[in-house]
């Protein structure tokens, strides 16, 4: 029984962190229209500066400074702003579908990398041995209650600031020039600006969250940060209600329950092998019927911005 | 020179792959994540057309293609057509949705491990400087003919033209009295065929496994947007400029990178040329 | 006679071999209503593409207000006061009637990130709403403050976008066929609304095919066919002109 409830644990905290990384793509592509296909790219590099900077057992890299972990989290999101930044610029200069391309085509460079830099992220190896938060403090199985907690705090907290972003002016000019770019320039806006700003502040939060990503799993390979993160965060985010303030967080908890309750037999040998396929399966067909029969997700936009003129009367 | 031979082939089922995916991009609006996974299938079914029912390997090629590109058109009118109003957004998640459902029935049914393709075409023949197998050569003479056989069909027969005038312009076909349902399926089944086609050509010369159509598709996306979303022949030039890229990089540095390579083309192309190289009229961004 | 407000010099623009615009002079005088009329395809949309920095002149220069604006980003040359619509009436179909107002008036501090994240909005939402509030009990539109602009008639969609560019305290204000589509009542309101706006000082430059509208309005029409500047004139002169009677007999606007 206790199995099952640990199993439970793990399962909330995943919904967590997906509801985070649905909620900072529902910046950037639900409220501004960029279409990322590659956030875990960007989530790569906060999580692999994240360790590589703080991790102290493994000796055989090129760059270990064993920096204290509030340095670590802030090194990654760091990195991935830049990265962010970096991508951000020539991609924004292709319109629509390409930027979607572009973005995927980063993040597949970005995991090849991780693979083929050895030297510097120990290559499909990557790390397995390094302590996290307070882990001298709550031990045992204690620990994951107290990483479901932090993860469900963070969430509340990311939250809070996404409905402080999606209220303001700022919030409703990106609302704005993402269904009509022409009619924003012809006002005045610099439209561009307001977009790197947002991919690059999108970049920052991925990577300042990727160290949770990182203490959940418990390793940092390049086989965790392949597209299907992306995939599910965007199936997590279009199923919840994409441009809504509940919906990524929503979508989130729906879809990893789903998915991970196929996983619940686990222990049954020489079905493993199905019961990982059917995860795909339900993955496949939930976003099909969402898509299907209510494309705006659960959580709709026009909802979340109702009677936006009362706010500022109050 | 014999990465030249390789960089031909891998071109050559690339070029295959992307051109059916172009057209469902051009002719039904939106970009098909799930045409990896029809690959995938088309690797699979010759693979079990020729290890379990013994078939000769150009009849199941063909099989396999036939069956591919039937499913495609079922695919199209059960998941696709209902969505069609929605837009192409819903239309991309929907593929992406399908992929993940066709990825995880085909894992399911012919299991995660990886497989070869049983046949005799691993012989080696020495042409002046270069090696090549049995194989690579009946895929770029396969590849070769199939292009041809489609352009002929494209521009010689009363559905081929049909097809490139939705390609180009779907609400005035449509006003032309052009039978736009009839041109869809039509276009599915060729799209999905010619995936099914290259799934069987990666099997000759590789090896056959669930993952193929992730990796896949996104080499795919790489040559479809190089080449300019509109253009057949583009397509077929960009398939052809990244394969060649691709192997002729594993000269100088690791195969691994393979991927990298074909990327980093792509977004050399576009920062140059952001419409595609050969971009034809096709479609105006809003 | 004042320095005109925006002049127009030699302005060209190709496509592909095609001259969209072909070597055009025009000069508009500040406080007037000036209307651009032609046929379909005379270039009208691309002049004021080529003006608004949407399009770039293969030859020929722009100036508005004294600076030179040729090559200009559109962004760049509304912040000069400078507001165009659009043919089409689409606007921020996912905003309300009151938050596409508010674009349209809030400065770039208020709308900015750094606003978002840290020094908050209030102050500068409150005089904007103000504006805000008024033009639209102007328009009577309040009741309607909180629709979505999709969910709006055509006829009204129209009328929030000229709100909004007036939100936008324009100096000069380009019209895209701010007539098509409307009922003849509407035109009328159309009308008031554009003369009230020209004697609060905001310049008028209009593109239209409804001849009625614009002669009802403009002080000075300038005929364009394929490109070209054909004939210029008051309202009176333009419809006499024997030139511009050949160009459009046979053709409905």
């Amino acid at each position: 029984m206790s199995g099952m409830i640990l199993f439970l644990v793990g399962v909330v905290t995943l919904a967590g962190i997906y509801a985070i990384l649905a909620m900072i793509l529902n910046l950037e592509a639900g409220w501004a229209g960029m279409w990322d296909l590659g956030l875990a790219g960007l989530v790569a590099v906060g999580g692999y500066v994240f360790i590589i900077t703080t991790q102290t057992t493994h000796e055989d890299v090129v760059f270990a400074p064993g920096w204290p972990m509030w340095a670590g989290v802030i090194a990654g999101s760091l990195a991935s702003g830049i990265a962010a930044l970096i991508i951000g610029i020539p991609s924004l200069r292709v319109r629509g579908e390409y930027f979607l391309i572009t973005t995927l085509a980063f993040a597949e460079v970005i995991r090849q990398l991780s693979i083929n830099l050895g030297t510097i992220t120990r290559g499909t190896v990557g790390f397995n041995q390094f302590s996290r938060p307070f882990e001298g403090v709550v031990s045992g199985s204690a620990y994951r209650w107290f990483l479901l907690a932090m993860v469900w705090v963070i969430v509340l907290l990311v939250y809070l600031l996404m409905r402080r972003l999606g209220h303001s002016p700022y919030g409703r000019l990106l609302r704005g020039f993402r269904d009509n770019d022409p009619v924003a320039r012809s006002l005045g806006k610099h439209t561009n600006r307001q977009r790197i700003q947002t991919f690059v502040l999108a970049g920052l939060m991925y990577g300042a969250v990727a160290p949770l990503y990182v203490w959940f799993i418990r390793t940092v390979t390049p086989s965790l940060f392949t597209a299907e993160v992306t995939f599910v965060t965007w199936t997590a985010l279009v199923i919840g209600g994409i441009a809504s303030f509940r919906g990524p967080v929503i979508g989130a908890a729906i879809l990893l329950i789903v998915t991970e309750a196929a996983a619940l037999a686990q222990g049954l040998g020489e079905m493993a092998v199905v019961l990982a396929s059917v995860r795909f399966i339900v993955l496949g067909l939930v976003l099909i019927l969402v898509m299907r029969f209510r494309p705006e997700g659960l959580a709709k936009e026009r909802d979340a911005f109702a009677r936006a003129s009362r706010r500022v009367e109050a | 020179m014999q990465n030249i031979i390789f960089g031909l082939v891998t071109g050559s089922i690339l070029a295959i792959a992307t051109v059916g995916f172009s057209m469902i991009r051009q002719t039904e609006g939106f970009i098909n994540i799930a045409h990896g996974q029809l690959l995938t299938l088309g690797a699979f079914l010759g693979y079990f057309f020729v290890a379990t029912v013994e078939m000769n390997v150009f009849l199941a090629g063909l099989a396999a293609m036939v069956l591919v590109g039937l499913i495609g058109v079922l695919l199209a009118i059960v998941v696709f057509r209902p969505v069609a109003k929605s837009g192409p957004l819903a239309q991309l998640f929907t593929s992406i949705g399908l992929a993940y459902l066709l990825f995880g029935l085909i894992r399911v049914i012919f299991g995660a491990n990886v497989t070869f393709f049983p046949t005799g075409f691993g012989s080696r023949l020495d042409l002046g400087p270069v090696n090549v197998t049995v194989g690579e050569i009946l895929i770029v003479v396969v590849a070769a003919v199939v292009v041809g056989l489609l352009a002929l069909f494209l521009t010689q027969t009363r559905l081929g033209t049909w097809i490139r005038a939705t390609a180009s312009n779907p609400e005035l076909a449509r006003l032309r009295g052009i039978p736009v349902n009839r041109v869809s399926y039509a276009v599915w089944f060729v799209a999905s065929a010619l995936a099914g086609l290259a799934g069987v050509m990666v099997g000759l010369i590789g090896n056959v496994h669930s993952e193929l159509g992730w990796t896949q598709i996104l080499i795919i996306l790489a040559a479809a947007v190089l080449g300019g979303l509109g253009s057949i022949y583009g397509v077929l030039a960009a398939g052809l400029l990244l394969g060649l890229a691709m192997d002729l990089s594993a000269l100088i540095i690791p195969t691994s990178y393979r991927t990298v390579v074909a990327f980093g083309v792509l977004i050399l192309g576009l920062l140059l040329r952001p419409q595609g190289l050969f971009a034809a009229k096709g479609r105006r961004e809003a | 006679m004042s320095a005109p407000i925006l002049e127009v010099r030699g302005v060209t623009k190709l496509f592909g071999g095609v001259a969209a615009v072909d070597g055009v002079d025009m000069a508009i005088e500040p406080g007037s209503i000036t209307a651009v009329i032609g046929p379909n395809g005379a270039g009208k949309t691309s002049l004021f593409n080529v003006v608004t920095g949407f399009e770039e002149p293969t030859d020929g220069t722009i100036e508005f207000q004294g600076d030179e604006v040729t090559g200009s980003q559109p962004w760049q040359i509304a912040q000069k006061g400078l507001v165009r619509s659009f043919q089409t009436p689409t606007g921020f179909p996912a905003l309300s009637v009151w938050e596409n107002l508010m674009v349209g008036g809030s400065d770039a501090g208020s709308e900015s990130l750094w606003a978002a994240l840290i020094t908050g909005w209030r102050g500068a939402e409150a005089a904007t709403n103000q504006r805000a509030r008024r033009l639209l009990e102007d328009l009577d539109l309040w009741e309607m403050r909180d629709t979505l602009l999709a969910d709006l008639s055509p006829g009204d969609i129209k009328l929030v976008d000229f709100a909004r560019q007036l939100m936008a305290e324009p100096v000069m204000l380009l019209l895209d066929e701010p007539a098509s589509g409307v009922d003849p009542r509407s035109i009328q309101r159309l009308s008031g609304l554009i003369r009230q706006v020209r004697d609060e000082g905001v310049t008028v430059l209009v593109i239209d095919h409804n001849i009625g509208f614009v002669v009802g309005i403009a002080d000075r029409i300038h005929v364009m066919s394929l490109g070209k500047v054909i004939s210029s004139g008051t309202p009176d002169q333009v419809v006499k002109d024997p030139t511009v009677i050949e160009i459009y007999l046979g053709r409905s606007a």
